[in-house]
Parts: C-alpha cells; sequence; structure tokens
C-alpha cells in the first residue's frame, strides 16, 4: 500500500512536470519548400471571419477551405520570391492599414484593435494580410495581364451580353475583360504549380 | 500518513492539470523566451546555422508569428520533414521547444541481380529516377520498382521478383538503396502470331517471311533467341523496312507487349496502300529521291512531309544549277490498293552562278561576309555555284544580323539577280547592297545589385563599356561572363536583367545591368560514396573542393573529370544534395562505380601486303618481298585499380607469322601525386621479322614518364635498355661477323608531341608534331653510342565542305660517334637500330621496310641513318557517308648519312639508293568505328634496282669466297605495283 502511494505520488510529480509543455505549432500542410502551419489555418479564419464581420467557423470544411487557398498563396509567394516581383514597403503597408481604419472606424485605431483582438488578431496579423492582397494584385498585373488580348471581337460580345453601348463603356468593358481573363489565367498557373509541386498533408484531416 | 500522501498527489495532478489548462498558446504571447531547444539534440543543421537563421531568438518576447516563421524558416532548409514546437512556462519566461523529424536524400543506388544483361545494374538503376542528392520518400520505392519490373520484363524476365533494403547513412542524411532483383530466366521468343489487318487481301509478306524479318532465330541452331527490349524493337523495325522496299510507305507493325500472360509474340501488321513516288521532268537517282522526301525516314506519309520534300528537291536542284527550278507533288487517291506520288520538277534552264558582288560594306571587308554565306559562285569545288532562292533569303538576314550583332540597329540589307549576266545565256549574278546605317554606342552603363561579390575584373572587361559597341549579342556574352562569376563562387541563384533606353537620333543608348546575387552557397563538406577496393586517398587527391569553398559547378565538373581520368570508375555521378533547399551550406555528392577490375581482349587481324617471299635461310629470292597474308592474333590482360591505388598492371601479348611479342607494363597515373606526370614500367621480349634482312630478338627494359603539359601538348621521358640479337641474316657473308653480333643499347630519350587535329583517327583539320631525341651512351649501358632524331609535321586542311588536304614531313638522322672498330663502317648502327622505311604509313612506293640502302650481294634492305618522307594526299567523299577516296604522293627515301640525303629522281647505278623515290596512287577508305579501314593502291615512279642472288645462302657463302666461280648478281627491281590493307589512315 506504501508503495502504490509512494508510485501515485512519483506518477503526480512526472505529470507536472510535463504537463507545462505544450505543442504551440507544427505543420499542417508542405508545398514544395513551403510550409502551412496549424495556425496559420486558424489566422486565416480568423481573418476571414473578422473581414467578413462574421463570427470564426473552426469547423473541418472551413479550415480544409482555409488551408486549400493557403497552399494557393503560399505557390503564388514562392514564384514572387523567386521572380523577384516587388512587394509592398512598410510605407506602403502602413498606408494599407490606415486606409482601412478611414474605412472601418473612421481613422480610430484604438477601435480598430479592440475590433481586432475580438477575434485574436493583431493590427500586425491584419497589415500582413493586406499586404500580401496588394502583393498578389501587382503580380497578377505584372505577371499575367500584359499577356491578356482583348480582341474587338470580344468587345462587342462583351458589350451584347451586358447590353451596354460599346462606345460608352469600352474601357470598361475591356477592364473586366482582362481582370477576368488574367485571373483566369492565375488559376491555370496555380493547377500547374500544382502539380509540379510536391503538396503534403501533415495534418491528415485537412487533405482533400 | 496514508491519507495524506494520497491527498497530496492528488492536489498535485490536479494543480498541474490545472496549470495545463492554463498554459494555451495565447498565454505565452510576450513572455520572454529564456530557452530554446532542440529534440533530437543532433540536428541536421549545425547550431551556429541554426542560430544564423531562426527568427526567434532568446530573450526576445515570445510572438506566435515568430514561432511561425522560424517553422517556415527551417522547413525551407530541406533538412526537415516536419517540425512541431513545444513552450512551457518556466520561471522568467518560456521555454521553447523545436521537435523535429529529418529528411532523407538519395543517395548510393546499387542493384544486386541475378539477371544477365541486358538489362545491366547501371540501366536498372536509371529506370528507378531517383536522383543522387534528391530528397527521399518511400513512396517514391514503390514507382522506381515498377519501372524495375517494366524494364524486366520487356527484356524477357517476365515475373521478376523485386525488393529493396535501405541503408541509412545519419552523418549525411543519406538513404542508400538497394534493389534487390531475382529475375528467373529469361524467356525467348516463340513462333509470332500475325494479325493482318487486311485480312481479306493476298499478304504482301507472308508469316514466314515476317518470321524471318524478325531476326529473332538463333543464328545456325534452332529455336529463338532470349527475348530483349533493343531485338522486339529491331525485330518490328526490320518487318516495317521489308514494307517499306516493297512501296508500302504506309505500313503499320505493332507488337503487343510480351509478359507472363502474353508470351507469344502477337504481331499485327497493316500493310496499307503501295505508295509509289516517283519524280518526272527531271532524272533522279531512286537513292536521291529517298533521301530527299521524308516519307521514307519517317515511314509514314503526310501533307508535311510531302511538302518538305518539295522544298528539299527544289534546294537540291538549284544547288546544282538550276535556279529556276519548279517542284510539286501530286498524290493521288488509294484505288485498287495503290497510291502515286508524283512529284513534277520543272527544271528550267541550268544557270551557273557566275558572279556574286557585295558592295556597300565598309565596316566588313568582303571576305569576312562571302565566309557566312551560303551562295557560292562558280568554283572547282562547285562548278555550277550555289544558289537558291531561300538560300540568298538566308544570306540577307545573316549579313543583317552580323551586322546588328556589331551595333548596326539600322543595317538594311538587299538582293538583286541578273540573268544573262556579261550577255551570256546561262549566267546568273548576284548583287548584295548593305546600307549599313550608323553605329550605335554605348553612352552609359550602370550595373547596379553587385553586393556581394567582387566581379570588377569582369566588368571592366565587358563588351557593352561606356563607348563600345551596343549589341544584344554584346549583351549577351556580357551576361554570360557576368553569370559565370557568379556561378563560380556559389550564387547559383544569381539573375541578371537589363534594360536600355535608346536614342536613335544620336545613335547611342543607355544600358542598365541589374544583378540579383542571391544567397552565395558554399560545401558544407564533401561525400564520395559506392569505393570498395580503391583507397580513399587517391579520391581524395583528385578533389578541387574542400568544406568552405564557394560551390562551384566548375570545380564540381573538373573533379568528375579528374575522377575518370584516373580510369578505375565506371560511372562518376555527381550532385549537390537538396539542391532546392534554402541553406547556405550544402554537401558535394560523389558516387563512384569502380570498373571491373580485369579486362581481357582479345582480338584477330591479318596484313595482306608485299610482306611474304621465302624466310627460309636455304633461299634468298624475292629480296623486294612477294604478296603475303600475315594473320595475327593478341590477347591482352590488364588489372585496373591494382592494390586500390589506381595504377594497372597489364600483359600484352601478340602473335602473327611475322611477330611474336609479349610484354608486362606497369602504369601509375599521377606518380608522386603529380596531376600532370604519369610513368610505366615495362618489359618486353619481341621477336620479329618485319625486316625481311633479319630475325630480330630484342629483351627490353624501359621506364617512361609522361608530362600532360597542356591539352594539346604532352612530353614523353624515356629510358630503354635493350638486348638485341639479330639471325637468319641475309646478306654479304663477309659482313655476318660484323652485324650479326647481339648487342646492348641503353637510350635515354625525350618526345614532345604537339596534337591540334579535330579527330586524331581521321583528322580534318589542325596539326600534328612530335619530335623524338633519343641519345645511346655507354653510360647508359650501351654497347653503341649514337644519337637519333627524328621530327615529324603533319597539318591537314579543309577544302570546302568535304575535301581535305593532308600532308606529312618526316625527317630523321642518327649520327653515331666513338664508333667500335668492329662496326660496319658504312653505318656503324646496329642493324636492328637503324631507321626503316617504306610502306603503308610511309614511302607507299615500295613495300613494308624495304626503303634505302640494301646490301649489294644479296640486295636485301639494310636500312640507314637519315630519312626523308613527304606524303601528300587529298582526301575526298567517294560514296555515301562511309565511303571515302584518297589519292596520294609520297616522297622519299631511307638514306645512308645525312650526308647522303638527296632530292635527286634519277637512281645513278644498283648501288646507289640515295635517292628519292616517287609514288603516286589511289585509296579507299571505309569509315569504321575503330577507323577508317584502308586499301591504296601505289605506282612507284622510280623504284630501286638492285643485285640480288638467285640461289640459296649456302651457294651465297660458298661464291662468296670464290675466286674461280664469284656470286653471280641477278638484277631485280621493286614492282611498280604495290598494295597496302590496313585500318587507320596513312598518317
Amino acid at each position: 500500500m506504501l508503495r502504490n502511494l509512494r508510485n501515485l505520488t512519483l506518477l503526480a510529480f512526472l505529470t507536472a512536470s510535463n504537463a507545462g509543455a505544450v505543442i504551440v505549432d507544427r505543420i499542417a500542410i508542405s508545398a514544395g519548400n513551403r510550409v502551412i502551419t496549424a495556425s496559420e489555418v486558424d489566422l486565416r479564419l480568423r481573418l476571414t471571419a473578422f473581414q467578413n464581420g462574421a463570427q470564426p467557423e473552426f469547423t473541418l470544411a472551413a479550415r480544409r477551405q482555409a488551408a486549400e487557398r493557403l497552399i494557393d498563396q503560399k505557390l503564388v509567394e514562392r514564384e514572387m520570391e523567386v521572380g523577384h516581383y516587388p512587394r509592398l514597403n512598410p510605407e506602403g503597408r502602413a498606408q494599407l492599414l490606415q486606409d482601412y481604419a478611414e474605412q472601418y472606424t473612421q481613422g480610430d485605431l484604438p477601435s480598430l484593435e479592440r475590433s481586432l483582438a475580438a477575434y485574436g488578431l493583431t493590427t500586425r496579423d491584419l497589415e500582413d494580410d493586406l499586404a500580401r492582397q496588394s502583393d498578389l494584385l501587382s503580380f497578377l498585373g505584372l505577371r499575367f495581364r500584359p499577356a491578356v488580348q482583348v480582341t474587338e471581337e470580344d468587345l462587342q460580345k462583351s458589350a451584347a451580353e451586358n447590353q451596354v453601348s460599346l462606345a460608352e463603356f469600352r474601357a470598361r468593358l475591356e477592364q473586366k475583360l482582362v481582370a477576368v481573363r488574367a485571373d483566369a489565367d492565375l488559376d491555370a498557373w496555380v493547377k500547374e504549380q500544382r502539380k509540379r509541386n510536391r503538396i503534403q498533408y501533415l495534418d491528415k484531416d485537412l487533405a482533400p | 500518513m496514508r491519507q495524506r500522501y494520497a491527498t497530496c498527489a492528488i492536489a498535485i495532478c490536479l494543480l498541474s492539470l490545472a496549470l495545463h489548462a492554463q498554459d494555451s498558446p495565447a498565454r505565452f504571447e510576450g513572455l520572454p523566451v529564456v530557452a530554446i531547444a532542440f529534440d533530437p539534440a543532433s540536428q541536421p543543421l549545425e547550431l551556429a546555422d541554426i542560430t544564423a537563421l531562426l527568427p526567434l531568438q532568446q530573450n526576445q518576447p515570445y510572438q506566435a508569428a515568430v514561432i511561425r516563421a522560424s517553422i517556415e524558416r527551417l522547413y525551407a532548409t530541406g533538412r526537415y520533414k516536419d517540425i512541431q514546437v513545444d513552450a512551457s512556462a518556466v520561471p522568467g519566461g518560456v521555454a521553447v521547444r523545436f521537435l523535429t523529424k529529418n529528411s532523407w536524400f538519395i543517395g548510393d543506388i546499387a542493384v544486386e541481380t541475378n539477371t544477365s544483361d541486358p538489362p545491366g545494374p547501371g540501366q536498372m538503376s536509371s529506370v528507378a529516377r531517383l536522383d543522387l542528392g534528391m530528397p527521399f520518400d518511400e513512396d517514391q520505392l514503390a514507382a522506381a520498382e515498377e519501372n524495375i519490373r517494366k524494364l524486366l520484363v520487356s527484356n524477357g524476365y517476365f515475373t521478376p521478383k523485386i525488393s529493396h533494403r535501405l541503408d541509412y547513412d545519419t552523418a549525411f542524411q543519406q538513404v542508400m538503396i538497394t534493389f534487390i532483383v531475382e529475375g528467373g530466366k529469361r524467356s525467348h521468343y516463340q513462333l509470332p502470331v500475325i494479325t493482318r489487318g487486311n485480312p481479306g487481301e493476298t499478304p504482301v509478306l507472308s508469316d514466314n517471311a515476317i518470321d524471318k524479318a524478325t531476326k529473332w532465330h538463333r543464328f545456325v541452331m534452332p529455336g529463338y533467341r532470349g527475348v530483349t527490349q533493343s531485338r522486339s524493337r529491331s525485330g518490328i523495325d526490320n518487318i516495317r523496312l521489308k514494307y517499306q522496299n516493297a512501296n508500302r510507305l504506309r505500313a503499320t507493325v505493332a507488337l503487343e507487349s510480351l509478359n507472363s500472360q502474353n508470351p507469344v509474340p502477337r504481331i499485327t501488321v497493316n500493310p496499307g496502300p503501295v505508295v509509289e513516288v516517283k519524280a518526272t521532268g527531271a532524272r533522279l537517282r531512286r537513292n536521291t529521291l529517298k533521301q530527299q522526301i521524308p516519307v521514307f525516314e519517317e515511314h509514314t506519309v503526310d501533307e508535311d512531309l510531302l511538302t518538305e520534300g518539295s522544298n528539299n528537291l527544289r534546294d537540291y536542284f538549284q544547288s546544282r544549277g538550276y535556279f529556276e527550278v519548279e517542284v510539286d507533288y501530286e498524290q493521288q487517291d488509294v484505288r485498287n490498293g495503290r497510291t502515286e506520288i508524283d512529284y513534277q520538277i520543272t527544271l528550267g534552264r541550268r544557270h551557273r552562278l557566275a558572279h556574286l558582288e557585295i558592295t556597300g560594306n565598309r565596316y566588313f571587308n568582303t571576305a569576312t561576309i562571302r565566309e557566312r554565306m551560303y551562295l557560292i559562285p562558280a568554283s572547282f569545288e562547285f562548278r555550277q555555284g550555289r544558289y537558291s532562292e531561300a538560300s540568298r533569303r538566308r544570306d540577307e538576314q545573316t549579313i543583317a544580323e552580323l551586322y546588328r550583332s556589331n551595333g548596326f540597329r539600322d543595317v538594311e540589307v538587299k538582293s538583286r539577280t541578273e540573268d544573262n549576266f556579261r550577255g551570256k545565256e546561262s549566267d546568273f549574278a548576284v548583287f548584295f547592297e548593305i546600307a549599313e546605317g550608323t553605329q550605335y554606342t554605348v553612352e552609359l552603363l550602370r550595373i547596379e545589385g553587385v553586393k556581394k561579390l567582387d566581379i570588377s575584373k569582369t566588368l571592366n572587361s565587358l563588351s557593352s563599356q561606356t563607348g563600345q559597341i551596343f549589341s544584344e549579342f554584346n549583351i549577351a556574352s556580357d551576361r554570360e561572363a557576368i553569370m559565370q562569376q557568379y556561378g563560380e563562387h556559389g550564387f547559383a541563384n544569381a539573375t541578371f536583367d537589363w534594360d536600355t533606353k535608346i536614342d536613335a537620333a544620336r545613335h547611342k543608348a543607355e544600358v542598365t545591368f541589374t544583378i540579383h546575387e542571391g544567397e552565395q552557397e558554399f560545401v558544407r563538406d564533401v561525400v564520395t560514396t559506392g569505393l570498395s577496393t580503391t583507397r580513399p586517398g587517391l579520391v581524395s587527391r583528385q578533389l578541387t573542393l574542400s568544406a568552405g569553398d564557394p560551390l562551384s559547378p566548375g570545380a564540381m565538373a573538373e573533379t568528375q573529370r579528374r575522377l575518370y581520368d584516373l580510369g578505375i570508375f565506371a560511372q562518376v555521378d555527381m550532385a549537390v544534395q537538396n539542391p532546392d533547399g534554402d541553406e547556405n551550406r550544402k554537401y558535394v555528392l560523389f558516387n563512384l562505380e569502380e570498373a571491373r577490375r580485369y579486362s581481357i581482349t582479345g582480338g584477330f587481324g591479318a596484313e595482306f601486303a608485299r610482306i611474304g617471299g621465302s624466310n627460309a635461310v636455304t633461299d634468298l629470292s624475292d629480296p623486294g618481298g612477294a604478296a603475303g597474308f600475315s594473320p595475327r592474333v593478341s590477347l591482352d590482360v590488364t588489372r585496373l585499380n591494382f592494390l586500390g591505388a589506381g595504377q594497372s598492371l597489364s600483359f600484352r601479348s601478340r602473335l602473327s607469322t611475322l611477330q611474336k611479342r609479349a610484354a608486362v607494363s606497369y602504369f601509375v597515373p599521377r606518380v608522386f601525386s603529380l596531376a600532370k606526370f604519369d610513368a610505366n614500367l615495362s618489359i618486353l621480349y619481341d621477336d620479329t621479322h618485319d625486316v625481311r634482312t633479319f630475325q630480330a630478338k630484342r629483351e627490353e627494359a624501359s621506364a617512361q614518364f609522361v608530362q600532360h603539359v597542356s591539352k594539346p601538348i604532352t612530353v614523353f621521358y624515356r629510358f630503354n635498355y635493350r638486348n638485341v640479337g639479330v639471325s637468319n641474316l641475309k646478306i654479304d657473308p663477309l659482313l655476318l661477323p660484323r652485324l650479326a653480333q647481339s648487342v646492348r643499347v641503353g637510350i635515354a630519350s625525350f618526345n614532345l608531341v604537339q596534337d591540334r587535329r579535330d579527330d586524331p583517327v581521321d583528322p580534318h583539320k589542325g596539326i600534328y608534331n612530335t619530335l623524338d631525341v633519343g641519345w645511346a651512351n655507354r653510360y647508359f649501358g650501351s654497347q653503341t653510342s649514337f644519337v637519333r632524331v627524328l621530327a615529324r609535321n603533319a597539318t591537314y586542311h579543309r577544302i570546302g565542305e568535304k575535301i581535305v588536304l593532308a600532308r606529312e614531313t618526316q625527317f630523321g638522322v642518327e649520327p653515331a660517334y666513338r664508333i667500335p672498330s668492329n662496326s660496319d663502317p658504312s653505318d656503324p648502327i646496329p642493324l636492328p637500330e637503324r631507321f626503316y622505311g617504306g610502306g603503308g604509313n610511309t614511302q607507299r612506293g615500295v613495300p613494308e621496310n624495304q626503303a634505302g640502302p640494301r646490301d649489294t650481294l644479296t640486295g636485301f634492305p639494310l636500312g640507314g641513318s637519315a630519312l626523308f618522307f613527304n606524303n601528300t594526299e587529298l582526301r575526298f567523299p567517294l560514296y555515301g557517308a562511309n565511303i571515302n577516296g584518297v589519292i596520294f604522293e609520297d616522297a622519299g627515301n631511307i638514306y645512308s648519312s645525312l650526308g647522303n640525303l638527296s632530292f635527286r629522281y634519277q637512281q645513278r647505278d644498283v648501288k646507289d639508293f640515295n635517292y628519292m623515290v616517287h609514288a603516286a596512287g589511289f585509296g579507299i577508305r571505309y569509315r569504321t568505328p575503330v577507323g577508317p579501314l584502308r586499301f591504296d593502291l601505289a605506282y612507284s615512279l622510280n623504284p630501286p634496282k638492285y643485285n640480288g642472288f638467285a640461289g640459296s645462302y649456302v651457294q651465297l657463302v660458298q661464291c662468296s669466297v670464290s675466286v674461280t666461280n664469284p656470286c653471280q648478281a641477278a638484277l631485280q627491281q621493286i614492282s611498280h605495283f604495290q598494295f597496302f590493307f590496313s585500318i587507320g589512315q596513312a598518317f
């Protein structure tokens, strides 16, 4: 009996000492030589919920969707790095955050911080996300838009479909067509990159 | 007491669980990081490297974003397969621990198999597609084994068993993969089952004919050969060729995959219609038609190929002077299993490109422009000149490109033609007019982004410097120069961009080069694998890279070349481990496959020339040699990598009716660790009758050092010590006491070789020089003292595209000194040491070794102390790609001494042999993988006359001492016609 009690005590101490270490992050997915950590998936969900003004969903389906978007994001980021595409500088990032605050909290940064904190986010997280979106647009504009060709026939067809006058709306129609086609090219490129790069789901739950 | 214990334990558990519940990651945010640890403690990166790259630092606040970035950064190195991070609250802050799993990289791939070639182990390793140094995942093994299995099945091993063994090298994160293959017995072909695509029609080829065409039958013996991939492929190709020969160009022949379920070859044939291709309107050989129309080579008929055929025919006839030729084709529909393709050729008048003029060129002279053009006016080589409409356009482009690449961006090149040039109906002229424009120059060159590497020397020698010519060509060469510098210094990811601002009005350009250097990579260590018998020291001495050096592909390639040069490795694979990993120190891998240590080579051959005639002592007929045939066999055994030191021990032997030879030699590459020196020691026994005057037995020991001064220049330093005895001498018996003695010769020599030929076996351009200087002296143990100098100069010049003018001059002199009293006063050099010449490689006007002085009684050659030969050959294509012709002129002779060297044409009398023999002739060369087979027929214009003796040697001895019955001379002459048959060019 005494022996059993001693063993129990020992077990208690061991539990106490190991109980302090908690896994704070791990690799969920690897895409080529880039990784998506579990915290990154979590962050993505929070950011999306914040920007949509909704409650964050941590369901498996939502996590999978976020993971897939992150894979695409990582592939684009790697291409931007390899191709030396321009990234937004610190002043530009700060301006983006400021503009966001102007738009949503009338420039009240503390209020923005409180809103973000409610989602477990920081202004740095939001700034990073806004900068990523800006860089993506820049990448799209430099990499895919120049190759898009819009013919007169395309414009006429678009004007007819939208039932507007071509003369009046030419510039806007052209802009829209270019944007749609560039997006399609980007999607095709991402699909191709997914085939070329090894994507491993270390967190099996996130595998499609 | 017990109760207190229990309560205490439970309380501790509950407290710890409560604490645990409170230790969610967010709690650590902002706390100072007190400790950073790694589990396992031994990491694939060194601690200093990890510390340098990790964003997380001790005593900095804990941030989830920084943890995330640290995981990303570590993973990007490529050294990790999985990374988790745990953290725990400790006094003063938070302790962070990285829990890692290493990744692995592919090392050596080996195959242990009981199958016979094909496929060989190397082939199986190759199809596994596991590349040295690349990341390894066990998932790859299934695909690799499947590829090996498919290879084995296609080579007749229908039910192979394949397994693998993995050996992990934790020091270098490598996994050695060994595939174990049990193939069983190779299957054999069987009588093929033929399925016909047109079953109702009469077969073009019978089943038996198809079976024979496959060549799958054993040679002579009954039954079929073993299945191999190449035999299956060639079998199908042979069947297709049979159909093609029967004008069935659209025939399809397919073999179903052979495997264990389908061991009988099933061949489906569909002959298609008879396709007859003919040309009307011009005479065209069938072979030429086949060469010009690609449907024959491609074994199919389609519009693109037919159009290409039209274009080819047009170019063909235009190059023969039919500049206005028109070629069209008409393809009929298939009728009664037949279709005709008719190329209708309208030749037009035959012209001669009589004149080609270029005007307007100031920057380049006409010769510089002409050598880049296809158009050639009429000449000896091109009787009608060379012209076609397409080529004229191409030449315009070529000239324009030449100017643009030298800064003339605005150049315009036009051409026009003029018929009936100078009133001659068939003559044709082309005029090129060049408007050069103004040359653009670089006004300013900016170079941005050079921060880490000092490339000032390269930058100072760029072609696009301020004031220099501006052209894209120069920018491309500057790019190459800069990128090469970066590549050699470990900047594998450096990129180069350029931009220009052009001022067309002032013809100036501002050029900006932007360089993104990327990170510099270094060698972490050099790892060699695959050695079993070779000493590691031998390999490490060849390495040109060591830890800490910039990662240079050039140094890697140089190491690979040096390892191959050792001659002991069958394969040297090199790679950078983890090439895509984001780390700046990488392992450089060399995986070596040792060659088989023993090689045995056997050969047989024959010599057919004027080498025959009687060898018997009793018969002195044919001093000039009669037609003879000498078969020969050889056997060589070599032991490579002797004692694992890269040295070789070899035994070489040759046996023929004229020669018995055995030699043992020991080769030491890079002797005394000197990269450019090799050494060779050998002993030799030789019994030869290649000079018909005597039989020579030679026992020799030699030592040789070879210095590889540079790529074209090699120097040999040699010492030979030999004992030479002669017997069966066919000379004046009174000379026997002097010349019949065996003699010891110790000779030190120096041989310089400069070889700048494009191809040593069959050269088309370049030069080849040798200089051999030897000194025989009593201090070297020689019984006879002389100096030998032999120099050779050969040059090769192209004439046009296919003709080669080759010439060679040889000069040699061998003065003796300190002449012993018992030597031949006319030539004190011992018989076997004299110069001998004549034959296929020196003077084709006389048989082998028959040139020069002769015994005045018997007429047999005695050799001499001086030689001079000059050979000139015109080599040209004769028929097809493999048969060439040669016309030649040989002049020269062996002379009794330097003072008797003469260019005189006439032989004064039967005792005078110091004159120049001339011969001209014709030869045929048939190209083979080992060199050209050679047949030469020469006509000697002034072959030597000499006195022979019609009798036996015994009779010669008797009459030479007789006063009453002196020896009767029989006047003889070397035959005017000589023939030679051997392998290799004459020179």
